[in-house]
């Protein structure tokens, strides 16, 4: 019995490595939870800034398609028929008569082009999605993806 | 441990144990106590903000791309009673850039939150680009530098802080009134009136809403997207636009007509080229709109009905032909009378002409001739089965607000008479619109095909452009009916040695005066094309009480003369001497 108690005795620890241990522990946890705190706050900081900035930027954008608006109205305004007219005047030009115009054939001239404000509907090419789904889904969306099915591998989700 | 040291740790054990037990009673406090209703109110309202989602709307350009209908910044200039600083401030600096009533704006300024249900007190909704500029000037440089802003009366510093300024759009019209009966307009309200502003509507207004969204920066990707309205692009070319309202104008002063019209369209395509009308309207001047066109006046005489007289002539000429029934030189003895249904039909100057034939008929444009050929030769199955044919009653459907469908009698319709067919023939007792009319006659222009006019070219949406083509809207007489017909009319002209030629180029063309019911005053009209061989244009003129002259062939005709001397040189078509010639290398 006393060999079971000197044994015991001789691999116990002494009560204050035992505190040690507690305070160890709990500080470590402690150190983790902050780490994972500061992590936290740090990115919902820079989220909540992103999104101002985006909030502000689309005031900007807004206030910038305004401006864009009225310049382009402006600038419509000064080469409208009637202000080209008064300059052509101004500078001794005169509408020409049938009788004054010398016509030439230039080869591949077909008049004037009609307007072209945006690119034709019909010669769209590309339909591919601008960002591909593994860098807007989530693991979990991802592995839940491949699990249902199988046979799509990474290599096909490449554009 | 010491006892000292011990007391210290115990103490220090006691405040955070307590300061922790605090910050638990106080969360399950807040989630489960009274005040958990009102944080939830606060997130639902306050944590939102009512956005006015207010869309830009689409410009209007013409055929090769120049503005026709754009958007211009200006301001709501506005007081937020919460937190305005300085009424004093407020009254001064409107009344100094906005020529508001300064006594008025003081005493909206000053209201006192329990005073009034209002926060937002609007003093104006139009203020120009300059003005509110101004104004944004100055309220920033009195909020940056307070210190050098001064003090009123009231012994306050002064400062703009509560007065808004807000930019939004709105509708410009960059050439003033050109085409103007043709774009219609926006009214303050954001009405739209008449021509491809009120047709179009759907297209250019964009979808306005009122939307809450939330001001978690978190959720700003969340915040919905404005959609703007599209841009359109009319087939308008605007050079040949503000020629032939030029043109109008002139002669709208020269005939002493009340109103007029003088319409531009490519007949192998029906794409409208020009539509002048008189009167006419500057689009930024909204209150001319109700003098200007005061009692039945249409806002564009292109798709308004009227009786269209012999112009009509063309119509009936090229039924009887490809019916069969006469030929070019079909003969007609012209007596000067022809009794039909216990009336007498009578031609433009009462007289007898004589021995006829058909290209004569057309070139001295007797009535008794046609309403023999439409009673006598064609008779009314087939006349009206014609009328049909080319569309008449029916409207166009141009892109253009209110366009009226026209009139006819037809032949089983329960109030026709006979007398109807014969003066229907020569275009009296008809209603139609000179579009309806330019439809119809494009077939004799164009190979025996009618064209559908049409103004919309184009719609620039979402960044990309839709592009509109022409519409054959039926065949109702054959090419080679088409070529006779077109022949006899360039005849008709060079042999009368009408007014409306054009040295260089061969014209085909009809003038038509009708009498209008009840007045001495006619309309006077003129459809004519060319060049004959290849036509590529098609013009058709209306004026309306001329009182110069009455006859078309005197007031109408001229008028074709100088539209074509245009048209020539602004759409680069050669003299046909120079155009063949260059054809045949």
């Amino acid at each position: 019995m006393d060999n079971v108690s000197q044994i015991t005795q001789a691999y116990s620890q002494a009560p204050w490595r035992k505190q040690l241990q507690v305070i160890g522990i709990f500080l470590s946890v402690l150190i983790i939870l902050l780490m994972a705190a500061s992590v936290f706050v740090s990115i919902t900081a820079r989220a909540a800034t992103l999104g101002r900035e985006i909030q502000r930027y689309r005031l900007e954008n807004e206030d910038l398609e305004y401006e864009i608006a009225n310049l382009r109205s402006e600038v419509a305004t000064l080469n409208s028929v009637s202000v080209l007219q008064a300059r052509a005047l101004e500078l001794g030009f005169r509408p020409a008569t049938t009788e004054e115009i010398t016509y030439i054939r230039v080869t591949g001239y077909t008049g004037k082009p009609k307007a072209s404000i945006a690119t034709p509907a019909q010669t769209v090419v590309s339909t591919a999605p601008v960002l591909l789904p593994a860098f807007t889904q989530s693991w979990v969306e991802w592995l839940t993806e491949q699990l249902q099915n199988p046979a799509v591998s990474v290599a096909d989700s490449r554009p | 441990m010491n006892t000292s040291n011990r007391f210290r740790y115990v103490s220090m054990g006691a405040v955070f144990i307590f300061a922790g037990l605090a910050i638990v009673s106080r969360l399950i406090h807040i989630q489960i106590g009274p005040t958990h209703e009102s944080i939830q109110t606060f997130e639902a309202v306050d944590g939102l903000q009512l956005v006015n989602l207010d869309p830009a709307r689409g410009n209007i350009y013409d055929r090769h791309g120049r503005m026709l209908a754009g958007n211009q910044l200006i301001y709501e200039v506005a007081i937020e009673l919460n937190y305005v600083r300085n009424p004093e401030t407020i009254a001064w600096a409107t009344s100094a850039y906005l020529g508001l009533d300064y006594n008025e704006v003081f005493a909206l300024a000053s209201l006192k939150l329990d005073e009034t249900d209002l926060r937002h007190i609007t003093l104006s909704n139009f203020v120009p680009y300059d003005a509110a500029k101004t104004l944004l000037a100055l309220k920033l440089d009195f909020f940056d530098h307070p210190e050098n802003a001064g003090v009123g009366s009231n012994n306050k510093i002064h400062s703009l802080v509560g007065l808004t300024i807000t930019p939004r759009l709105d509708r410009s019209y960059p050439e003033g009134p050109l085409a103007s009966n043709v774009l219609g307009f926006v009214m303050k309200d954001g009405t739209s009136i008449h021509g491809v502003e009120e047709e179009l509507h759907w297209l250019l207004s964009g979808v306005e809403k009122l939307e809450a969204v939330s001001t978690d920066p978190h959720l700003a990707m969340e915040l919905p997207e404005t959609i703007h309205g599209a841009d359109i692009v009319l087939t308008l070319d605007r050079e040949i636009q503000s020629a032939m309202e030029e043109i109008l104008d002139a002669h709208m002063a020269s005939s002493g007509s009340t109103s007029g019209s003088i319409i531009v369209m490519d007949p192998r395509s029906g794409e409208l080229l020009g539509i002048a009308s008189y009167p006419r309207m500057d689009l930024s001047a909204e209150w001319d709109f109700e003098t200007l066109f005061e009692g039945n006046l249409a806002f564009n005489m292109a798709i308004d009905g009227y009786e269209p007289g012999s112009v009509f002539k063309v119509i009936t000429m090229a039924s009887a032909l490809d019916a069969g029934v006469v030929e070019p030189n079909t003969e007609f003895i012209d007596t000067g009378g022809l009794p039909v249904d216990g009336w007498t039909i009578h031609n433009w100057d009462g007289g007898a002409w004589g021995p006829q034939t058909m290209t004569t008929c057309l070139q001295h444009s007797l009535n008794v001739c046609l309403a023999w050929i439409a009673t006598e030769r064609l008779g009314p199955t087939l006349f009206y089965q014609y009328l049909h044919d080319f569309h008449f009653k029916q409207p166009t459907n141009v892109e253009l607000a209110r366009e009226y469908a026209g009139n006819v009698r037809f032949h089983n319709d329960p109030d026709w008479h006979l007398i109807d067919l014969a003066t229907n023939s020569y275009g009296q007792g008809i209603e139609v619109t000179p579009l309806q009319m330019l439809r119809a006659i494009s077939a004799v222009a164009n190979d025996g095909k009618m064209m559908t006019p049409y103004i919309l070219q184009a719609v620039v949406d979402d960044e990309h452009q839709y592009s509109f083509g022409p519409e054959v809207a039926g065949q109702p007489i054959s090419a080679a009916t088409a070529h006779t017909l077109s022949e006899m009319l360039a005849t008709s002209l060079e042999k009368e040695a009408s007014t409306s030629l054009v040295p260089g180029y061969r014209v085909a063309g009809k003038t038509g005066t009708a009498t209008i019911y009840n007045s001495s005053l006619t309309n006077a009209s003129f459809v004519g094309w060319g060049p004959v061989d290849d036509p590529q244009f098609m013009v058709y003129i209306w004026l309306n009480k001329p009182t110069s002259t009455p006859w078309a062939s005197l007031v109408a005709a001229p008028v074709f003369r100088d539209v074509v001397s245009r048209l020539v040189v602004l759409m680069d078509i050669p003299p046909d001497e120079v155009r063949l010639s260059m054809n045949a290398e």
